[in-house]
């Protein structure tokens, strides 16, 4: 069977993504382009009896070769020949869209020109003659709908076809061509502009020959914005919205699923497991290794994955909606004051589901102040693995309020982050400016399937560490609470776990949570954030507790003879806080390495969040037993 | 012979587990735990 290659490029939010979804499905890969950390995602699929190869490049505005995505897509077209070059363009913003169409173009690269969202361009009444468009450029068009099956089914057509063989460019293209050459070859000083004025003239011909737009008027997009990122309601509407979330995902939707899977581990899994091993005969160690190490900590943190996954599709159907770009021009003007762009937003969100890709966000920061401030402060927001931790401990100690509780975790990690970068930002790096610029896509109701991929994609590397390193962690955890100098013992508190611990522990003497079991869980924590869970769950068997609030007798009853009676509502609050913003993961402190370059870096980004968490913890604490919560 | 079976396929799976850890603690591995970017191994170098 021959294969078609075909590449997909373009602006970004021009839909290439889910053009590229939608036709290959779940049969995609995700890896990177050598040298940088952008991701190369390619797909296959099978029709018409052709295998088909497609790769979605970066989204890009040109191909100068200035940032990393640009450079990726110089390289790509200097080395690779796919079958098909898919420039995917946006219906409604073809202007502007077609300045990097004429910069391919000039490098003689046959296009297959995909005119897409024509459904929103319609919808504002934008008019695209699809054969003066053809006329005018001399390369093939297509109107796409990313979304829809009926479309791709459309361009699957033409991959199978020779459709490109027929054309040319049109005499116009060629003779804007030889105007820019002959610009380039003058070695005027302005040539760079003469050459942009020049790309400007062929896209005006375009546009007048082929696109007819409405009466000017403020699209819906922009009556959206006049309320939701302009004014005095776009922050309380931001904090609503996210508040909105959290209800979805701790009263709702996540918490009642996580409480079914919690219940379907202790109730079932556990006596299954128990019982089967029993009749096999195996070594009374070797249970106590499956039931209490292994299924009680990979357990324990497996009971969050509803929580993972409905705060992920949240976000990721947000996103869709073209409303997390929104959330960078909201907080620009927050950010300032703390001496970061809005554009240093973007990364800190991404911290709001694992620190690694947050600090290699980074990147995309135009400044190195900008760069290595948000590097340092990333490791204070929740991420996915401090979840568990977060649900855990307010559900148990906070259960008519968890949602609030956990709400409250997320803005004290936002507000720590916030006034940690203006502490860097005036002592660290007080000499370098910044810049910000920001495009907003227009509002859309999200592709679903999109959506669902983009959750499974962001959700599946936390099931992929439970039966790994969580795994792993779980036996180390379970033999040094199980053992000591001596061998087996029954009693924990005797373990090598419980002497680290109690070692560890002397450092919250003032913190109200100076047992072994606490310390254990934070030294854990460092491998991994989601082992202070499944410690917990190993230590206390806290994967066997129901957590819903209907229980409350029985949860009450199990609680007081395990994390209840160690912890009261004010040390919990202050182990939720230290564990909210301690020291980062060995992953996440491995990136900051590779990010830096330095050591020292590393050194200072573990010491200093360690410091301030015990800190603000040590606050919390003494404030809640004043406040009379030490009960 | 299940003490075996079963403490072989775990000591397999834990130092597989272990293999991660060091990969993701030197640098060399960055699969996370998720992220927003379609992180399913986003800065993993495998394979460069």
């Amino acid at each position: 069977m021959s294969t078609v290659s075909v590449a997909l490029t373009g602006n970004p939010n021009t839909g290439k993504s889910t053009i590229f979804n939608t036709l290959t499905g779940a049969r995609q890969k995700i890896g990177n382009w050598p040298g940088v950390t952008v991701d190369k995602r390619t797909g296959w699929l099978n029709y018409a009896g052709r295998a088909i190869a497609v790769v979605d490049l970066p989204g890009t505005y040109s191909v100068n070769a200035r940032s990393p995505e640009e450079k990726i897509v110089s390289d790509f077209f200097a080395t690779e020949k796919p079958d098909f070059i898919v420039d995917v363009i946006d219906s409604t913003n073809i202007e502007r869209n077609l300045f990097l169409t004429v910069q391919l173009l000039e490098r003689g690269i046959p296009l297959l020109l995909a005119l897409n969202m024509t459904d929103e361009a319609e919808a504002k009444g934008i008019k695209i003659s699809r054969r003066a468009f053809e006329e005018a450029v001399g390369m093939p068009v297509m109107m796409t709908v990313g979304k829809s099956f009926e479309s791709m089914k459309q361009l699957l057509d033409v991959f199978t076809s020779s459709v490109m063989q027929t054309y040319e460019p049109s005499e116009e293209l060629k003779a804007h061509i030889e105007k820019v050459e002959a610009i380039a070859a003058s070695g005027a000083k302005d040539a760079d502009e003469q050459i942009a004025a020049a790309r400007y003239e062929f896209i005006n011909h375009v546009m007048e020959k082929a696109v007819v737009y409405p009466d000017a008027e403020n699209s819906l997009s922009d009556k959206i914005d006049s309320v939701l990122a302009n004014g005095v309601l776009a922050l309380p509407i931001l904090f609503a919205i996210i508040y909105g979330v959290f209800e979805i995902t701790f009263t709702h939707i996540g918490q009642p699923l996580a409480d079914m899977l919690d219940e379907l581990i202790g109730e079932g899994l556990t006596p299954w497991a128990e019982e089967t091993l029993e009749a096999m005969a195996v070594s009374p160690w070797l249970k106590s290794l499956v039931v209490d190490g292994i299924i009680g900590g990979v357990g324990g943190v497996l009971t969050f994955v509803p929580l993972i996954f409905t705060l992920f599709f949240c976000l990721s159907f947000l996103d869709g909606t073209g409303y997390m770009a929104r959330v960078a021009f909201i907080m620009d003007p927050i950010m300032r004051r703390v001496g970061l762009s809005g554009k240093g937003v973007m990364p800190l969100i991404m911290g709001f589901g694992c620190a690694v890709p947050a600090i290699m966000g980074a990147r995309a920061l135009d400044s190195n102040k900008d760069r290595m401030i948000s590097i340092l402060v990333t490791p204070f927001l929740t991420c996915g693995a401090k979840l568990p931790v977060m649900a855990l401990f307010a559900a148990m100690f906070f259960p008519q309020n968890a949602a609030d509780v956990v709400f409250m975790m997320y803005v004290a990690g936002v507000i720590m982050a916030i006034i940690m970068a203006k502490v860097l930002y005036s002592t660290t790096f007080a000499d370098e400016e910044s810049t910000f610029l920001l495009e907003l896509p227009p509002y859309r109701m999200p592709d679903m399937r999109s959506v669902l991929l983009e959750t499974w994609d962001k959700g599946k590397g936390y099931l992929v560490k439970a039966g790994t390193i969580i795994f792993a962690m779980s036996v180390v955890i379970w033999a040094l609470s199980n053992f000591n100098m001596s061998g087996m013992t029954e009693e924990m508190n005797e373990s090598f776990l419980a002497m680290l611990g109690a070692a560890m522990s002397n450092l919250f003497a003032f913190h109200g949570f100076a047992t072994w079991e606490s310390g254990a869980a934070v030294l854990t924590g460092i491998l991994a954030k989601e082992a202070v869970v499944s410690t917990m769950g190993i230590l206390y068997g806290v994967a066997e507790i129901s957590t819903e609030a209907e229980d409350a007798i029985e949860t009450a009853t199990q609680l007081s003879t395990t994390m209840g009676a160690a912890f009261t509502m004010a040390s919990a609050l202050a182990f939720m806080v230290f564990s909210q913003l301690y020291t980062p993961c060995v992953t996440a402190l491995g990136t900051i390495k590779k990010e830096t370059g330095s050591w020292k870096w590393v050194g200072f980004a573990a010491g200093y969040t360690f410091a301030a968490a015990w800190v603000v913890s040590l606050i919390v604490y003494q404030v809640m037993v004043l406040l009379g919560y030490n009960y | 012979m299940a003490d075996y079976v079963i403490g072989g396929a775990i000591a397999l799976a834990f130092l597989y587990g272990m293999k991660k850890v060091y990969l993701n603690a030197s640098g060399k591995e960055s699969c996370c735990t998720q992220g927003t970017c379609g992180c399913g191994c986003s800065g993993c170098t495998k394979g460069k």
